[in-house]
């Protein structure tokens, strides 16, 4: 008996209309997806409905219609022979033996890659097929493999590589070296007081210099052309039939629900064909209000909610290795509630992907703001995240150097990410230390020609409270790497280690050293030199003044030449007012340092939704 | 006959112009000990000694009329080979055989006549003391010397007319008068004498000198001054600031800044002096100290003594280094014989080197640690070769040892803080530099004399800066609330940067430590220092306002002690009675430098009578935060490294322990 075609079945059936169906059909030809899929996704068909006619197409039995039933019905003992990573891969669940047969849970009935795999693991084993949708096959996987899930979202990479992990913020031997200088500190200060405050000062001075230097350097290297631009043509002619699923990973918590209003429609406006498009959002299980508003803001079919559970530590990156796991895709990426994408970011990173070797595992998109104007703080945040993504991330990538990844926007190769362990749960900009992690394992990251607007903190409370985490999480990532200072010369040679010092280390760093510098400025200048005289002369006072205006200098500088690329014309007065910028970072670093010795892995939650916006 | 008269007229007139163009001829005499600082008799010992003496010599000397009468006693154990030979600038000018008991020798200079000089002749007299024929029995010999008279004496003939402000200075004089022109005096004409007193007694160091204080009427006297009598007379202002007319100095306080700056420069009889700025940097190689390089000639221990203060230095070293210039003649190739370079601080032996054989020897340095703990305010380095020639070799014509020491050698190191309490021996190392000198309203000429004693008995023993400045007690308010610390004149530096080959440089300017010197009792200061003055009281350790001893002596009385004012070491000297009678009581008995070395302790008590020292307990001071912090910084030091242990311990619990993941 000829097998009846969908379409035709939902048609009988009255859940569809011919027109409708006529259009999905133009659609599937158009991307080659499934036409289930397509109808879903256009909120055309329920998901319940498509299954029940897909159960009756292929003579299967539909075992979603009740839950509690279906529950009872899987024996747990069997589960303990599959690996949920499996489960995930080739989309099935393992139900129960049965007469010698073996009973698995689908929602693709037809997968050869999982009929191969099955006849591998239970040979000369019959097996039964139910038809499931996705998102029960989802909830099942959830429900039984939530604690090995969670487990390896929070300690796989530190029992894998725990040289890795930040989970110890301070090997011992590093304890030691800061024991150390602490009692060298101390002794000096008691019992030569001038020498070591001398000493100290022109090395503070030093430093803080060579870190200036190389970002110069380093900004002047990504000031050249980009090495790799996506024409629109090369765009034109990706043939949607051929994209990869692309996973997306959101990860939520107390997001106001314009936030998610907005969040809706942007992932809607993504020219991305949506049925290859799996949106996962990540809700904390604590947090019903934002699980509420994702509800109401009726997101489209494509997207699944992953309900993250409780557990220590809270953080990011924890959701997101848990999103990880339920991950489909070939490639992925992450946005925050308030980003809004270039439509076609997801195409140029797939064409960049083909383009580019396969040591390119990651690729970092540039972030700016589309609230730049709203008042003095966002228009320098906009001036040095301008800097920061237009021509030092650049200048790292032309120069072979290892990249911290931003916040957001970081495509990746899925398979290339599962290897690297995923994100660090317990740093706090797990993002950055993915970057290097990536580069000391003889990966690269390259940077994508295109721009993610996010909305930038317009409180000063919420500014210092955001960079004061960063600005830890880079200190986190500077002493996880520099636990094995031999392995990452030898993998990554001197200047990937000097990367590590003058570029992670030295960014807070720094900034903690130049409220300090200036503070001390201002001391000799009310004391007319009195007060210091015995302490800093000669020498040292010719570094500390060349930091002074050549650093401050160069700072102002780097703001100035960030507006060009991306016409910000209207900014570059503002960037004389760099010097207090600089001394606000330095508030935050030292509020890093205090949280980083007290509470390390406390995440500083950025408050989101302050400024309403109309459209990019 | 008109003729006659007018040739005797011409040749009066001639012989006047003659008399005139040579000048008046002067027969001066100097002891040994009045010239050349010989205090007791010269000791020649050992086969082969020598005696070096600097005699001052002026341009206008004659030699040909000059001589040295040279007396002697030698031992009996001198034989009758033994000679004594006398050279001046290395060049011979007499040779006598030495006989046992006093003898007398004339020795004229006349071979010095052709030769040039600069301000001294270095006389040199070597003798050769002969007992045996065996030379190493005559080393160990210990009657084998001879003693030169400090009363010797140097027979100078001069010609006074052509004296230069510079011959007034160096030709040696057993008294100086300083004549203060009538009262009230300025603060600058204080200061001038100050500086002028301690100058003077710097000047003539060791010499039996004596400074008096006049007022303006003793000038009268000047007339009937002997050669050895200078005058001085001070004057606010003046057409010329330094001008010489006879016996008598005029100078102005600036006249007397210039002199003290650069005295060698004023070969004239009157100056104006423009400007005068101080900036000196601590003394460091033997040649600011006076050395020059000297060759030590001989067999046995060699020595050359080098004097140096810890002020000179800069302070008190926390660690010092030497470094010796040296050369030395090659010792045999088969080195039987030994010799050794030898040093000593102030007696105790520091380093010691085997001179090694060689062919060929080159300058060689020598870097030598010096302890600090050896040394004192004063401290006389002490550099010695001996040479002992090989065992056996005793015979005369062996060949001596040469070495010399260079003037370039120098000391080396850091300096340490100052720790309170203070006390006398603490100056003058402590109390150098620029001094602010707080004298009371309308000074009398005691107190100013009194002052000068001070402060001249302080620069005596050093050579640091004469810097000075006089403040009344009215000036100590605006003092307390800052002022810059010793810097050349704004106005001065201003005028160096317009002028066109000036290059500014990034090395901070010369920046003098400042003392103070406080004289009375002025209204509203309260003294930092270990007594006060309560009445006619002599209070002392005020110790958290609580005294523990109180004197009041029947007779008027004068207490010089040592303390801080300002955070500065200071010396006080109140006095209670009658105040002449009190600042007489002082220069009764405080001498100068002499006396200052002798005192011990942190105060000092002075009557007609007598006077006596004790060392009293510091108050704390107004700022005694600070002191005290220094003071229990090791307890602090202890108390700061446990709570960093504690706190790196709690650290290494949060961050470095693994929690259960």
């Amino acid at each position: 008996m000829k097998r009846k075609l969908l379409g035709e079945l939902l048609l009988e059936r009255g859940i569809i209309r011919e027109e409708d169906l006529e259009e999905a059909l133009r659609f599937q030809k158009e991307t080659g997806g499934l036409l289930g899929e397509i109808l879903v996704l256009r909120g055309l068909v329920h998901p319940m409905e498509l299954y029940e006619v897909l159960a009756e197409q292929g003579n299967l039995l539909y075992a979603g219609r009740d839950l509690e039933e279906l529950l009872q019905s899987i024996d747990r003992t069997l589960l303990e022979r599959f690996d949920p990573q499996d489960l995930l891969r080739f989309a099935f669940f393992p139900r129960r033996l049965n007469q010698g047969a073996l009973e698995i849970l689908t929602p693709f009935p037809e997968n050869p890659h999982r009929d191969r795999w099955l006849e591998e693991n239970f040979p000369k084993t019959a097996i039964h097929m139910a038809l499931i949708t996705p998102y029960e096959l989802d909830w099942l996987l959830h429900f039984f493999f939530k604690e090995r899930f969670l487990k390896e979202a929070t300690a796989g990479l530190f029992f894998r590589a725990p040289e890795e992990s930040a989970a110890r913020v301070l090997v011992p031997w590093q304890w030691g070296v800061l024991s150390g200088i602490l009692f060298a500190l101390l002794f000096g200060v008691f019992l030569a007081p001038q020498t070591t405050l001398k000493v100290l000062f022109a090395l503070v001075n030093l430093a803080f210099f060579a870190q200036v230097l190389f970002k110069l350097l380093v900004g002047l290297a990504g000031s050249s052309r980009e090495s790799l631009a996506i024409s629109k043509e090369e765009l034109e002619s990706l043939d949607p039939r051929k994209l990869p699923v692309y996973t997306v990973l959101l990860p939520l918590h107390r997001e106001p629900p314009e936030v998610i209003e907005q969040l809706t429609s942007a992932i809607r406006a993504l020219d991305y064909p949506q049925e290859k498009l799996d949106i996962l959002f990540l809700i904390e299980e604590d947090d019903p209000e934002t699980l509420r508003a994702c509800k109401a803001a009726h997101p489209p079919y494509n997207v699944r909610f992953i309900l993250i559970p409780r557990g220590f530590p809270k953080t990011k990156p924890r959701a997101c290795n848990f999103g990880l796991a339920f991950a489909r895709g070939e490639y992925l990426t992450i946005y925050d509630a308030e980003d809004i994408p270039e439509k076609d970011q997801l195409k140029k990173a797939v064409l960049a992907f083909r383009k580019l070797p396969k040591e390119y595992v990651c690729l970092q998109a540039a972030l700016n703001f589309y609230n730049a104007t709203q008042n003095l703080l966002t228009r320098l945040f906009t001036l040095e995240y301008s800097f920061w993504f237009d021509y030092l991330l650049p200048g790292l990538s032309r120069l072979r150097l290892p990249i911290p990844l931003g916040g957001t926007s970081n495509h990746f190769r899925v398979e290339a990410l599962r290897k690297l362990g995923g994100w660090d749960p317990f740093n706090v900009t797990e993002d950055a230390d993915l970057g290097m992690r990536a580069h000391y394992r003889g990966y690269r990251v390259g940077i994508l020609p295109s721009t993610t607007f996010e909305e930038a903190t317009s409180h000063l409370k919420n500014w210092i409270r955001q960079r004061s985490r960063w600005l830890k999480g880079y200190l986190q990532t500077f002493l996880v790497h520099n636990r094995r200072p031999l392995h990452v010369l030898k993998t990554s040679g001197f200047r990937g280690w000097l990367t590590l010092q003058l570029f992670i280390g030295g960014t807070p760093l720094g900034y903690a050293a130049s409220v300090v510098l200036w503070g001390v400025f201002f001391a000799w200048l009310f004391s007319r030199g009195k007060l210091l005289e015995p302490y800093f002369s000669g020498p040292i006072l010719c570094i500390g003044a060349m930091n002074l205006f050549v650093g401050n200098f160069l700072g102002v500088y780097f703001s100035m030449f960030a507006v060009f690329r991306r016409n910000l014309d209207h900014l570059l007065p503002f960037a004389l007012l760099n010097p207090l910028y600089w001394a606000l970072a330095g508030i935050a670093a030292w509020k890093g340092i205090g949280q980083l010795l007290s509470r390390p892995f406390f995440w500083e939650k950025t408050v989101h939704g302050m400024f309403r916006r109309k459209g990019p | 006959m008109k003729s006659w008269v007018l040739f005797g007229i011409l040749l009066a007139l001639v012989a006047f112009a003659c008399a005139f163009a040579w000048g008046e001829e002067l027969r001066l005499s100097f002891t040994l000990e009045e010239c050349a600082g010989l205090r007791t008799d010269a000791i020649l010992a050992g086969p082969s000694p020598s005696l070096a003496l600097y005699l001052p010599v002026f341009p206008k000397t004659s030699f040909r009329e000059s001589s040295l009468t040279l007396r002697y006693a030698a031992t009996p154990a001198c034989g009758e080979d033994s000679t004594l030979m006398v050279y001046g600038e290395d060049v011979f000018l007499a040779a006598f055989r030495i006989f046992p008991g006093e003898h007398e020798l004339r020795i004229p200079l006349s071979s010095l006549a052709d030769s040039s000089f600069g301000d001294t002749v270095k006389l040199e007299i070597r003798a050769t003391l002969r007992k045996s024929d065996n030379l190493c029995e005559d080393l160990l010999a210990e009657d084998l010397f001879l003693h030169i008279r400090k009363d010797s004496t140097l027979n100078l003939s001069l010609s006074k007319a052509t004296w230069t402000v510079r011959d007034f200075l160096r030709l040696p004089a057993r008294h100086f008068h300083l004549v203060l022109p009538e009262a009230p005096w300025s603060q600058p004409l204080c200061g001038a004498y100050l500086k002028l007193y301690a100058f003077l007694r710097r000047n003539f160091r060791g010499l039996p000198v004596t400074i008096h204080t006049d007022p303006p009427g003793a000038l009268r006297r000047s007339e009937e001054a002997t050669p050895k009598e200078r005058w001085i007379v001070l004057r606010e202002q003046a057409l010329r600031d330094v001008e010489l007319s006879g016996n008598t100095l005029y100078l102005t306080p600036r006249g007397v800044d210039g002199l003290i700056a650069e005295s060698p420069l004023f070969v004239g009889q009157s100056f104006r002096v423009r400007s005068v700025l101080f900036a000196r940097e601590s003394r460091r190689t033997f040649r600011d100290f006076g050395f020059r390089n000297t060759t030590l000639r001989g067999i046995g221990d060699l020595r050359e003594r080098l004097y140096f203060t810890l002020a000179d230095l800069g302070g008190v070293p926390r660690s010092l280094w030497l470094t010796l210039f040296w050369a030395s003649t090659p010792l045999p190739e088969t080195p039987r014989g030994e010799a050794f370079l030898k040093v000593f601080l102030n007696g105790s032996l520091v380093f010691v080197r085997k001179i090694p054989s060689g062919a060929r020897q080159a300058v060689r340095k020598e870097r030598i640690f010096l302890p600090a703990r050896l040394l004192g305010r004063e401290n006389a380095l002490e550099l010695a070769f001996s040479y002992f020639p090989e065992v056996g070799n005793c015979r005369r014509g062996t060949m001596p040892f040469e070495a010399t020491i260079f003037e370039d050698s120098y000391f080396s190191g850091m300096l340490a803080k100052g720790e309170a309490p203070l006390t006398f021996a603490d100056a003058p190392t402590l109390f150098s530099g620029k001094a602010y000198v707080v004298l009371p309203e309308n000074p009398s000429l005691e107190e100013l004399e009194v002052a000068g004693r001070i402060y001249g008995a302080l620069r005596e023993i050093d050579a640091t800066p004469l810097a000075l400045e006089v403040l009344f007690p009215k000036d100590l308010k605006a003092f307390r609330r800052g002022q810059p610390t010793s810097f050349p004149n704004p106005a001065v530096i201003a005028k160096w940067l317009k002028t066109g080959n000036f290059r500014l440089l990034f090395s901070p300017p010369p920046v003098l430590p400042e003392y103070f010197l406080i004289i009375g009792h002025p209204e509203g200061l309260l003294p930092e220092a270990p007594a006060a003055l309560a009445g006619d009281t002599l209070t002392l350790s005020h110790l958290f306002g609580l005294e523990t001893f109180a004197l009041s002596p029947d007779d008027p009385w004068s207490a010089l002690t040592v303390g801080e004012f300002s955070r500065k070491p200071a010396l006080y000297l109140f006095t209670s009675g009658r105040k002449d009678l009190a600042l007489a009581a002082f220069l009764r008995h405080f001498k100068g430098a002499e006396t200052l070395r002798t005192l011990q302790g942190n105060v000092a008590l002075f009557t007609l009578r007598g006077f006596g020292e004790t060392q009293a307990t510091s108050p704390s001071s107004p700022s005694g935060f600070l002191e005290l912090l220094w003071r229990f910084r090791l307890f602090i030091l202890a108390g700061a490294c446990g709570v960093l242990g504690v706190w790196c311990a709690v650290l290494y619990r949060k961050l470095v322990r693994l929690r259960p993941l």
